[in-house]
């Protein structure tokens, strides 16, 4: 026994030795992220360095929620299909075919423009909460950062139509509730103006080298002309036509100029930047719904969006629907996409007259459009009514692809003479607000 | 069964030692029912602490005083007290425990109790029941259908595993541990499913790092399930509590074999099998007229031509319809004295699947050795490299037509898929962007794991009296694994040569790195002459885990080309995990002569994974048994064993890696590097999701144990459960993790053993298990959210709080389109149509064990599972394909008799009001399945035909048939099998059918031969 205990006494000393000598075996250390910087670090006295990252963020996330947004609305305005063999539902349910979901991949039409909106909001509270750069420079950064706020809101508003859009969303655990669509539109064109008068303060040039996206738009002044053509839309959309007339100059709309001068997004496929996201694949092909083109006038131009295909492509899950039309507009992964060209400015200088009761104006802005499409001057009839209807009708194929059409004809109230290329097809008022809004609202009364 | 001697012979080891005065020898011999001699039985004289344990004959020697009471002990067998009287030899018969009553369970980190003595309802498979009957792939494929409780789903047919495990209902919402924690020998090891860019390469999930859509294997895989001596299964919280804060979802503690000393045997077993599809699902005819009605005209020519060629093919036969080949052998080495013991064992599992070009194999060789340095110190040392490999083929979601589950459902038979004389693929008929033959015989989907299980267990008698003993023990070990992952798509495929840039190829390493180590004391005292027992227990442990995982993606792969840094455009990722835990328990149990068996206990637990780092969290713990057959009249009686037991514990489940942090991601334009936030915002108070269980029932025992029961009641509650608050998203975030839910999960388990017939000649046993568990949500902070799935369309888990007149829901109950309310209806968005809940009803087992002639056994288990709710997109696949094997008829649920049912379905939704059952569209249903899991026959050759024909070389000889899933009825209809799961291994969001591939039969023919 005595043994036993010397023994004890050892094996006692050498486990309390073992365990707590060399370190405290209960003691542990905070783990920081070992895989990305902190919102938390640029929210208190940014650096300069931090506020152009934040900003240049700005410009990545103008291509957020783009690609869906491009073909929900082109599918729903009835100019193009996407014929996607294993996903059923861009056919089916977003032409009415079959129920309308709030909980599909289709939302990011919607919720993809939630993200710029916030990085607009972390800026300009980065930009408020530093004394890094000087004034000018601030504003610079506001002024960006509130032309994409209103593009993003914009783009979002037209997704839900009537469902309006929440214009205060800086605390996101306390968004205002989604206001009425005029009222939208009123805050969309605020963020828009804000950002104008910041960009007027802002200097002769930004604190640092914009996108090449935005070459001709990378200087306070050439950037507000773009921040006014987005204002522009949202004055059309109001139905604002001595606002937009007041506009109209301040953009770069140039009627005698090159019809495709605007910025654009730009794309690459080496990461961290990213590749075009509107290239077709075996899997998913955008193709130009036959009805439309097949209306085309002979010769038109625009016909080149589109390529013919010798057998036509046929759709057959839930939906069968043929045509020989594929989109032809991307084709590279570094291809851009544009956000507002010098055509849409132009069919909006001839819409404005035509509003207005300026039909000669008007005729002559149409054709200034037809005659780059190598197509005969307009002559039909120039009423109000008859002009609109062929602006419409030249906004359908300038601005194919870009997002407009389902735009258009709602804000005419013309749904309904959208072509139905199925007769069992539906146009779709608006898409229904995603899920999470919805319960949001119904949580958080 | 035998390998658990050495735990008996710790524990006896103390006990030999100080003689007493008036003593006698005592010898004897101690054998089985056949007459065979039983080594390593544990001889105790009861009050006195000593005892002997037998030779490899069967002998023992013993001192003893006159008129002592001795014990007989032995695992997997009953034990006897015999007064000795003034005999001096002894012979015994023991008899097989079948009811495994005598079993030694954990009952504490560092404790164990008998069985018949447990207070909670702990499920242990020894080897005989994991793998006695058939070999399955994988240690939990092993365990379906076994364990009362347990919600066991193959997700995949594909070898090499890959299963979602659920003990009691769902202990997450998602945003904790789904999965129990494994501890192997008492080292924790990763189960993790980790990603290799499948779903990057088939854009099912596009841009992400790792995807449970991946659709890989568990890594549990790893684990030769033919090491295993037993598994021991905490299914709740009452009886996991005292592994605290990882042990929310249940704890399976396996203890691999371990050498049992005596003569050295040389093992060596040989599985040769095969397996074959349970059923197919397309096969539709096609003609001129479904074309010109339904699909593409233009396509008639290309029909007539493969009708007149004679090229018109079953493609789903083609790809599907091949074998696998089963090839498992081993050869294991026990053997040792009484100061050291060994266990080697080495296996091959290479297992091919019925897809050519998928398949899994498995290398794994482990060494288990016991040594007594002195007779109060002894260690073990328990080592086990594996080298796995896994091709897990093609199946699952997909969005560009890789997939050969997903292409197939399209392909027409009158297609051209063989490749050509120069073996190039033809491209699949327009409107399929793939040829499935090419991504079978072209693409690669490999995963290699290299990985070590070190463990060690160091025991220090300090104080060894006949009343008291003082142990010391420090044991721990560590799991590293290096998995190494591959995938490759060639840039001519179909499906990549009109990608921008076609090809796509990815290397990941994932290294895992687990350890932990903890310091024991055990203290046992008697008191009240041997009456009661008290044993106290106290530690702490240390837990360290690390991940690095990091991948380089190429695409854009030149002609021939698969390294992915070769490519056109490259990604890389780096990704970085590790958390510390630490934790200190106490526990007293106390023994009042097996008919009182109480114990108390606590743990703390802190971990770097809470947003409070350093704080500790408590987790008691109680439990009571009362043996009430021990009490004066019982004895005797019919009733053999009666026991009340009540027992209750805590847990925890910790927030998953990264919770409390609100990150800045890198994004890029134009060449220039931006930061944006995430969409997911992090909490830094963030807590743990606790669980606290309360669990009683009775066992019993009648007719001399002959029938027994175990009937268990458990009521498991989760506290401050993690949620995503879904924020509204048009506000840039998407969701925040907070403690937000309460949810409850009530349940049933039953289990009955018999011995139905117990003669000479004929023995059968029987087992059913019956189990049930219903789950609700108690309380919901969020706004109701849906979630898992592919949209309200094809039905999702939805999470719902309690409403205002109290009705609560499940949390994995289903439901989806269409809405029941008009839309005018301000409940109108949320008011979806409920299809029933991804549990069962109700599940049950039946296990079957007949011994006949002697040497003949056949054996059989069965199992069904009632009523539960499938998610299905792969019938919408097939039947927009045209292929389904029903599509022309016209006669499902509520078709009007002249649509085709293919057509008919695509349209079909809802609930059908004739009937009240859900419509066979693409909605979800409700099904049930049977299964015959598992069923052997084997045939011992009896030992005086081994002598005659082998001398004393070869022992046993033991050859047979076995197969796995057999049989199967199940009213299922929605693709191959109701087990399924897109998605992996998750608490809600699991079991998704889409892109699946059949369900497969195994055969196997196996010969051990113990030398």
């Amino acid at each position: 026994m005595k043994l036993m205990k010397k023994h004890t006494s050892f094996l006692l000393a050498t486990l309390l030795a073992g365990s707590f000598t060399a370190c405290n075996p209960l003691q542990t250390e905070e783990v920081i992220d070992p895989n990305f910087p902190s919102v938390g670090a640029v929210t208190n006295n940014a650096s300069k360095a931090q506020l152009d990252a934040l900003s240049v963020g700005q410009f990545s996330l103008a291509r957020n929620g783009l690609a869906t947004y491009l073909l929900v609305t082109g599918t729903i305005g009835k100019e193009l299909f996407n014929f996607n063999g294993t996903e059923s539902r861009w056919m089916t349910e977003l032409n009415g075919v079959r129920l309308i979901d709030n909980s599909a991949f289709y939302n990011t039409a919607t919720t993809g423009f939630g993200l710029p909106v916030r990085q607009a909001n972390i800026t300009l509270a980065a930009v408020g909460n530093t004394s890094s750069v000087s004034d000018a420079e601030k504003n610079g950064y506001r002024g960006i950062a509130n032309t994409f706020k209103g593009l993003a809101y914009l783009q979002m508003l037209n997704a839900q139509g009537t469902n309006g859009v929440r214009l205060n969303v800086e605390d996101p655990f306390n968004p205002s509730k989604p206001a009425t669509y005029a009222e939208s539109l009123a805050g969309i064109a605020k963020f828009l103006d804000d950002g104008a008068a910041q960009l007027d303060q802002a200097g002769a040039a930004f604190s640092y080298t914009l996108p090449s996206g935005f070459a001709g738009f990378n200087t306070p002044a050439t950037f507000k002309r773009f921040n006014r053509a987005i204002a522009l839309r949202v004055a059309i959309y109001q139905a604002d036509w001595a606002k937009a007339a007041t506009l109209l100059p301040q953009t770069f709309y140039n009627a005698t100029g090159d019809l495709n001068v605007g910025p654009r997004n730009t794309y690459n496929a080496t990461p961290p930047d990213i590749q075009n996201p509107l290239l077709n694949t075996s899997s998913s092909q955008i193709v130009g719904v036959k009805e439309v083109f097949d209306r085309a006038e002979p010769g038109d131009k625009r016909l080149a969006k589109v390529r013919v295909q010798a057998a036509p492509l046929t759709y057959t899950s839930g939906v069968t629907y043929s045509t020989p039309y594929l989109t032809n507009m991307y084709t590279s992964g570094s291809d851009p996409i544009p956000i507002i060209r010098n055509e849409e400015l132009v069919l909006i200088a001839a819409e404005i007259a035509a509003q207005q009761g300026n039909a000669a104006e008007s005729t002559r802005l149409i054709n200034i459009i037809r005659t780059a499409a190598g197509l005969p001057n307009y002559a039909g009839a120039t009423t109000k009514d008859a002009l609109i209807n062929a602006i419409l009708k030249e906004r359908q194929y300038s601005l194919f692809y870009e997002g407009h059409r389902w735009v258009d004809m709602r804000r005419y109230n013309k749904l309904n003479e959208i072509i139905l290329p199925v007769p069992t097809m539906k146009v779709l008022e608006r898409l229904e607000r995603p899920v999470a809004e919805v319960n949001w609202d119904v949580f958080n009364p | 069964m035998k390998g658990k001697l050495l735990i008996c012979l710790c524990l006896l080891i103390g006990l030999i030692g100080t003689a007493t005065a008036q003593s006698s020898t005592l010898t004897g011999k101690v054998t089985d029912s056949n007459g065979t001699p039983l080594p390593g039985v544990s001889v105790l004289v009861k009050g006195t602490g000593q005892g002997a344990t037998t030779e490899a004959d069967g002998t023992f020697r013993i001192t003893a005083p006159a008129n002592a009471k001795i014990g007989i002990s032995y695992i997997g067998f009953l034990s006897q007290e015999i007064t000795v009287g003034n005999r001096s030899t002894l012979n015994v018969t023991l008899s097989e425990d079948t009811r495994q009553l005598e079993e030694v369970v954990v009952s504490g980190l560092a404790t164990t109790v008998k069985r018949s003595n447990l207070a909670n309802a702990v499920t242990r498979l020894d080897s005989k029941d994991l793998t006695g009957t058939t070999t399955p792939v994988t240690t939990d494929g092993a365990l379906q259908g076994k364990i009362a409780g347990a919600n066991i789903v193959a997700n995949s047919s594909v070898p090499g595993g890959g299963f979602n495990l659920q003990f009691r209902g769902v202990s997450t919402l998602g945003a904790s541990a789904s999965q129990p924690l494994f501890i192997v020998d008492g080292v924790y090891i990763d189960n993790g499913q980790y990603g290799n860019g499948r779903s990057a390469a088939n854009k099912a999930a596009a841009g992400s790092s790792a995807s449970p859509q991946d659709n890989n294997a568990n890594r549990l895989a790893d684990l030769n399930p033919d090491d295993i001596e037993s598994v021991e299964v905490l299914k709740g919280s009452s009886a996991a509590a005292i592994y605290g804060t990882r042990a929310n979802a249940g704890v399976v503690i396996i203890t691999t074999k371990r050498g049992k000393g005596g003569k050295t045997t040389v093992s060596f077993g040989q599985d040769i099998g095969f397996s074959k599809a349970l059923s197919y699902y397309g096969g539709a005819d096609w003609t001129e007229q479904k074309l010109t009605d339904y699909f593409a005209p233009g396509d008639i020519p290309l029909l007539r031509a493969a009708r007149a060629n004679g090229t018109y093919t079953n493609w789903e036969k083609v790809m599907y319809g091949g074998t696998g080949a089963i090839r498992n052998s081993r050869l294991g080495i026990t053997g040792g004295n009484e100061k050291t013991k060994f266990y080697v064992n080495g296996s091959i599992s290479d297992e091919t699947g019925i897809i050519k070009n998928t398949g899994f194999q498995r290398y794994s060789i482990r060494a288990n050795v016991d040594h007594k340095l002195t007779n109060w110190l002894d260690f073990s040392i328990n080592s086990n490299y594996i080298v796995s490999n896994n091709d897990r083929g093609w199946t699952g979601n997909d969005n560009s037509y890789v997939n050969y589950g997903y292409s197939l459902p399209y392909t027409k038979p009158y297609a051209n898929l063989y490749p050509d004389a120069n073996g190039n693929y033809p491209d699949n008929i327009s409107g399929v962007g793939e040829n499935p033959l090419a991504i079978r015989d072209r693409a690669v989907n490999n995963q290699k794991n290299n990985r070590v299980l070190q463990g060690f267990t160091v025991n220090a008698r300090a104080i060894n009296t006949a009343k008291s003993s003082l142990t010391f023990r420090i044991n721990g070990g560590l799991d590293y694994q290096n998995g190494f992952a591959t995938v490759l798509l060639p840039a001519d495929l179909q499906s990549q040569r009109q990608e921008a840039n076609p090809g796509f190829a990815q290397d990941t390493r994932t290294e895992v790195f687990n350890s932990n180590v903890q310091v024991s004391a055990i203290y046992t005292h008697a008191l009240m002459d041997g009456r009661l027992n008290l044993t106290s227990s106290a530690g702490a442990v240390r837990l360290y885990k690390y991940l690095r995982s990091n991948y380089v993606r190429g695409t854009g792969l030149p002609a021939g080309v698969s390294n992915p840094s070769r490519g056109k455009v490259i990604d890389g990722f780096v990704e970085y995990q590790n958390n510390t835990d630490v934790g200190v328990f106490a526990q007293q149990d106390a023994n009042y002569e097996d008919k009182i068996i109480g114990s108390v206990g606590i743990r703390f637990d802190k971990s770097t994974l809470n947003s409070e780092f350093d704080r500790f969290y408590a987790f008691p713990r109680a439990a009571l048994a009362v043996n009430a057959a021990r009490f004066g009249t019982w004895a005797g009686s019919k009733i053999s064993q009666l026991k009340f037991r009540v027992a209750y514990g805590q847990t925890a489940g910790l927030p998953t890696f990264g919770t409390t942090y609100s990150q800045l991601q890198v994004v890029g334009v134009g060449g220039l590097g931006g930061l944006v936030p995430s969409t997911v915002l992090g909490n830094v108070t963030i807590q743990p999701e606790r669980a606290t269980e309360l669990e009683y029932g009775i066992d019993f025992g009648l007719f001399n144990n002959r029938i027994t029961g175990e009937f268990t009641l458990y009521n498991k509650k989760v506290f401050d459960l993690i949620q995503p608050l879904t924020t509204a998203p048009t506000t840039g975030v998407t969701s925040t993790q907070i403690n937000a839910a309460d949810l409850t999960n009530r349940g049933l388990e039953f289990s009955l053993g018999a011995d139905v017939v117990r003669s000479e000649n004929f023995k059968w046993f029987i087992q059913p298990i019956f189990w049930y568990n219903r789950s609700k949500i108690t309380r919901l902070e969020i706004p109701e959210r849906l979630t898992g799935g592919f949209g309200a369309t094809f039905g999702q888990w939805r999470v719902k709080g309690p409403d205002a007149d109290g009705t609560t829901y499940s949390p994995t109950e289903i439901v989806g389109q269409p809405r029941t309310l008009p839309a005018t209806d301000p409940n109108f968005a949320r008011s979806w149509t409920s299809y029933g809940d991804a549990q069962p009803k109700y599940e049950l087992s039946l296990n079957n064990r007949i011994t006949f002639l002697k040497n003949f056994e056949f054996s059989a288990l069965l199992n069904y599972r009632h009523k539960f709710t499938v998610v299905s997109l792969t019938r919408l696949l097939w039947d927009e394909g045209g292929n389904t094997s029903d599509w022309s008829e016209t006669d499902d649920l509520g078709n009007d008799g002249s649509t085709p049912n293919g057509i008919y379905r695509q349209g079909a939704n809802g609930i059908d009001e004739g009937s009240g059952k859900p419509k066979p569209g693409a909605n979800p249903n409700i099904y049930s399945f049977l299964k015959l899991r598992e069923a052997a026959l084997y045939y011992r050759v009896p030992t005086p035909v081994l002598k005659r024909a082998f001398g004393s070389v070869v022992s046993n000889v033991r050859v047979g048939i076995s197969g796995n899933n057999l049989l199967r009825w199940t009213d299922y209809t929605a693709g191959y099998d109701p087990e399924n799961s897109n998605f992996g291994s998750l608490a809600l969001g699991a079991g998704v059918d889409l892109g699946s591939t059949p369900a497969v039969r195994r055969m196997m023919f196996h010969i051990a031969v113990d030398f």
